[in-house]
């Protein structure tokens, strides 16, 4: 079955990542068509041709949600955790903090 | 656009005039904080902070949390809030996330508590699924020796951890109960200068427990930890020996032990097999009756014999899940009929999820706890960064090994490559699957297992059984504190916050 | 010149020769007790104590023919008609020249003496037993300046409360070196809604000022902004109070959450605890207290009252969270009848010495004696609410 997915709406990674977690169901080979993707997905033998469909759509919609708060929060994300650890003592003053 | 969820019970106050009502505090618009979600069921979503504090929201919402379109006069604003998911302020709100971060890894500086001694892989068990290969009881070669006991001991006081634990295994670690006294003995005059305090525990199957060795551990102050499989049919069908009598000595040297030293001196173990998956009560009961105060339901671990046996595959995550939520309905019913009983891979997780504090549990810890959780020295010398790696070792996989005593000193290993490259390619920031899921604040990495499962110490979490079985669990307890009785809420809270 | 017979805590009294300048604050002593610093009033009860006049700035004549005698010594006068009997020895008054008003500040056998500091706030909390009146008091700081330096070496405990203490600024730094070199075993409990330290300097200058047993409580009265917000009527206070309170614990000053419990603060109780739990565990302890029917808690108290037997389990939930953290948890002003157990371990006998009231109800309730009772503001109101512990 073939699905295709807006450029323009979803990245690639939110493919991937949805294709890495339903790997257990499903395989899915993803190719470039311009200004989509075309996400060929193959059910494994105890799954349904619709219930690979719908949770892959499921994951990517979730993968895709995942990258927009990313995308908004990580730099957010990196100064917390740097001002969590440099409190710990794990490097010097001198050290810059690791991102 | 309707509105989410129920909207604040304040909005309808009145006060008299002079004051305004509650609307006019509910600001518009609020920023986002880093967080990650995973569906549940009920049509709820799991929110959680990178403190690992969590909500749960109707999925609906979801979309409209992210686009700015979530009333503020909702409770689900203001549950977020709370867990500074959103914000008002986002920099008052980024420093109350970094406080609790930097909270939970206060343990990481200290790391190493766990010191391992494998004083014999000689047993008189011939147990099915075996996480250590064994020797019988005769051949001497098997033993450690004290040249290696004494350098491993000094390494148990370089470090960082003023609590540090030494524990005896094996095999049958008794069998050579001379190399435990030794070990005892000279720890305790190393320590004379070190000043710390070390807890010694003697992980045994109890056979060749005797009055010289209850003596000496009166005298020293030493812990027994057993293994309890279950009821008699069940530990015996689990744990052959010569006589067939495991589960009477086990019991006889519980009671003895619990007797001559008090109850807190020894605790049990179990172990799942295909047999034990459908009698979770049995069990719990079996631990009750001999006066034991909890239960780890521990599912079986991939190694030694268990592997060349295949009984780790006799069962899946499913089935496993399936048993554990018995006995652990179980152990909460016992506690309301007013029997207080613990369970502690429940009180493990509930640790990580509601409390502020660090655990030191060695597989469940980002990064792994290898040799930062635990350090084993086995019984040849070889040193290996948890129990896990020495068990890799006797399938002929010394991918865990870190060193040997006689040739690596403890800065060597510690600051090595070896060990350096394997703690950073178990985090999960770094791990497809685990970098953005929303339960790793509560989870944490097993290299020893993916690489027994899928010969990899990151793996494939989505065919992982570490993953599954223990996301299967959190789920559990997410859906008794969100939808249990008000006795279940308040055990588990004294469970989570439980010293 | 009126003798005025009823006398209440501040009150115009027959006075004579006060002199000009505006105040006399000193302390009450009996004839014949030992010399001690600072102003000293004679509680004269015959002509025959004016004989120990010497070093008092002020003579309190209990009756009529002690204040005629008195009045010809030419040391300043007040007469306390025999019939008020409270004012007593090592209580601290001031008597204002120009009136002869008089108003006891401190009554020593009170353990609790709270220096009003300021009427000004900028908060405005809807059910404020003190509403706040913005004047220009600044008179009150050299009034608990002098005060303080006439408090016994033994007293406990100073209490500063308001409006809000923090708006004196370096008026209240002041205050606490008076407290710390005149008073330095007293421990310091300080009220304010916290918003001031969000300025970590003004943090700082409260650390250096060192005083070496000082306490702040700060109330907080939900988990979100909102809805604190609306308790105390000020927008952006929950975020300032938050702040104010990572700054005092940056620099090591102790702190007391407080939260009064009414309609507006019940519904999320448990989940303030939650909040404190996980975000303020540094706090020293954290006190709830029942609803006080006095300023706008009482022009309120038609919608904030609620039955304390109706928020009871959301309170014991509270407090089991807290304790199950480890935070320390107090419970004040509630009677003991209304708390679950574990609010009832936590309940502490207090409401200031002058207020505890029971019920006839209560008579034939075991606990009794160690329940604080009712302020005399919300009594009837547990009327049909008390059931007597058997």
């Amino acid at each position: 079955m073939e699905l295709r997915f807006n450029k323009g709406v979803y990245d690639k990674e939110a493919l991937l990542r949805a294709s890495y977690s339903l790997a257990n169901i499903l395989t899915v080979k993803i190719d470039d068509a311009g200004d989509s993707w075309c996400a060929v997905i193959t059910p494994s033998a105890d799954v349904t041709v619709d219930t690979a469909r719908d949770e892959f759509l499921i994951a990517a919609n979730d993968e895709e949600l995942r990258r927009t708060i990313r995308g908004r929060t990580e730099q957010l994300r990196m100064l917390i955790l740097a001002h969590a650890y440099s409190r710990t003592k794990f490097s010097a003053p001198e050290t810059p903090a690791q991102g | 656009m309707p509105i989410l969820g129920q909207n604040s019970p304040l909005r309808k106050l009145q006060l008299r005039a002079s004051f305004k009502n509650v609307d006019h505090y509910e600001k518009p618009g609020y920023g986002l904080l880093p967080f990650d979600f995973a569906r549940l069921q009920g049509g709820k979503t799991l929110i959680v902070n990178p403190a690992g504090e969590f909500r749960t929201i109707p999925t609906e919402s979801l979309q409209s949390v992210v686009e700015g379109t979530l009333p503020t006069s909702s409770e689900i604003y203001r549950d977020l809030e709370s867990i500074q998911a959103i914000s008002n302020d986002v920099q008052l709100a980024g420093e109350l996330v970094s406080n609790k971060v930097a909270a939970k890894q206060e343990s990481l500086r200290e790391f190493t508590g766990l010191h391992i001694f494998v004083t014999t892989l000689r047993c008189d068990h011939t147990c099915q699924y075996c996480q250590v290969s064994r020797r019988n009881t005769g051949e001497g070669s098997y033993d450690m020796s004290k040249e290696h006991a004494e350098k491993a001991l000094s390494w148990v006081f370089k470090s960082p951890r003023k609590v540090v634990k030494i524990e005896f295994q094996g095999g049958e670690s008794m069998l050579n109960f001379t190399l435990i006294k030794w070990v005892v003995l000279r720890a305790k005059e190393l320590n004379k200068e070190h000043g710390k305090t070390i807890a010694f525990v003697i992980a045994t199957n109890l056979t060749p427990l005797d009055e010289d060795i209850l003596s000496f551990a009166e005298a020293h102050d030493l812990h027994f930890s057993t293994s309890l499989d279950g009821p008699e049919s069940l530990h015996n069908a689990n744990r052959p020996r010569p006589g067939k009598n495991s589960y009477q000595k086990a019991k006889d040297g519980i009671l003895r032990i619990q007797e001559r030293l008090g109850r807190d001196r020894v605790s049990a173990l179990m172990t799942t097999t295909q047999k034990s998956l459908s009698m979770p009560k049995e069990i719990v009961d079996e631990y009750l009756s001999l006066g034991l105060d909890g239960i780890f339901l521990r599912p079986l671990s991939p190694y030694g014999f268990a592997i060349k046996t295949k009984s780790f595959k006799k069962y899946d995550s499913r089935e496993w899940l399936k048993f554990y939520q018995e006995g652990l309905d179980y152990v909460i019913e016992l506690n309301r009929q007013g029997i207080p009983f613990y369970e502690y891979y429940a009180g493990l997780l509930l640790k990580k999820m509601l409390s502020n504090r660090g655990t030191h549990y060695v597989d469940l810890q980002n990064p792994s706890g290898t040799a930062i959780g635990a350090i084993v020295f086995n019984y040849n010398g070889k040193i290996y960064g948890s129990d896990e790696g020495r068990m890799l070792a006797e399938m002929e996989n010394e991918e865990l090994c870190l060193g040997h005593l006689d040739t690596d000193t403890y800065e060597s290993v510690y600051s090595g490559e070896k060990l350096l490259s394997l703690l950073d390619i178990s985090m999960q920031e770094g791990s497809p699957g685990c970098d953005q899921c929303a339960f790793r604040h509560w989870c944490g990495s097993d290299p020893a297992y993916h690489i027994a499962m899928q010969q990899d110490p990151v793996g494939h979490k989505t065919f992982s059984g570490f993953c599954s079985r223990n996301m299967g669990l959190m789920k559990i307890i997410i859906d008794k504190l969100e939808n249990g009785d008000d006795f279940t809420k308040k055990l588990f809270r004294a469970w989570a916050w439980r010293r | 010149m009126e003798t005025i017979t009823m006398v209440t805590l501040s009150d115009t009294l027959a006075h004579h020769s006060l002199g000009s300048g505006d105040s006399i604050i000193a302390k009450a002593f009996r004839p014949g007790s030992p010399p001690r610093q600072g102003d000293r009033a004679l509680l004269a009860a015959t002509p025959a104590d004016l004989s120990h006049i010497a070093g008092h700035s002020a003579i309190l004549a209990l009756n009529q023919d002690t204040f005629e005698a008195a009045k010809q010594t030419g040391v300043a006068t007040v007469l306390i008609s025999d019939k008020l009997s409270h004012v007593e020895e090592g209580d601290i008054l001031r008597i204002f020249r120009n009136t002869g008003s008089t108003r006891i500040l401190i009554k020593k056998k009170h353990r609790q003496n709270p220096f009003l500091l300021t009427e000004r706030c900028n908060n405005y909390c809807v059910m404020c037993s003190q509403p706040p009146r913005d004047i220009d008091d600044s008179y009150l700081v050299e009034e608990a300046l002098r005060t303080i330096s006439l408090l016994d070496q033994d007293t406990p405990e100073i209490g500063f409360t308001g409006g809000e203490p923090t708006l004196l600024g370096d008026g209240l730094i002041r205050l606490f070196n008076r407290a710390k070199n005149m008073v330095p075993n007293a421990s310091v409990h300080c009220l304010s809604n916290g918003r001031q330290f969000k300025d970590a300097e003004f943090t700082r200058k409260i650390a250096e000022a060192g005083h070496p047993d000082l306490m702040f409580g700060v109330p907080l009265y939900a988990d979100n902004a909102a809805d604190h917000d609306y308790v105390v009527q000020a927008e952006g206070a929950f975020n300032e109070t938050v702040k104010g309170l990572l700054n005092l614990r940056r620099f090591g000053i102790r702190i007391e959450i407080r939260c009064v419990l009414h309609s507006a603060t019940v519904d999320r109780l448990p989940e303030l605890a939650r909040y404190i739990a996980k975000n303020l565990i540094f706090v020293d302890h954290i006190a709830f207290m029942g609803l006080e029917a006095m300023g706008f808690g009482k022009s309120n108290f038609t919608t904030l009252w609620v039955d304390p037997n109706k928020y009871s389990a959301k309170l014991e939930e509270a407090i089991s969270i807290l304790r199950d953290a480890g935070c320390m948890t107090k419970v004040y002003n509630l009677p003991l009848c209304v708390l679950g157990d574990a609010s009832r371990a936590c309940a502490v006998r207090s409401i200031s010495d002058w207020k505890n009231e029971y019920l006839p109800a209560c008579d034939t309730c075991t606990s009794k004696s160690s329940c604080c009772g009712f302020f005399a503001s919300t009594k009837h109101h547990y009327e049909n609410l008390v059931k007597p512990i058997s």
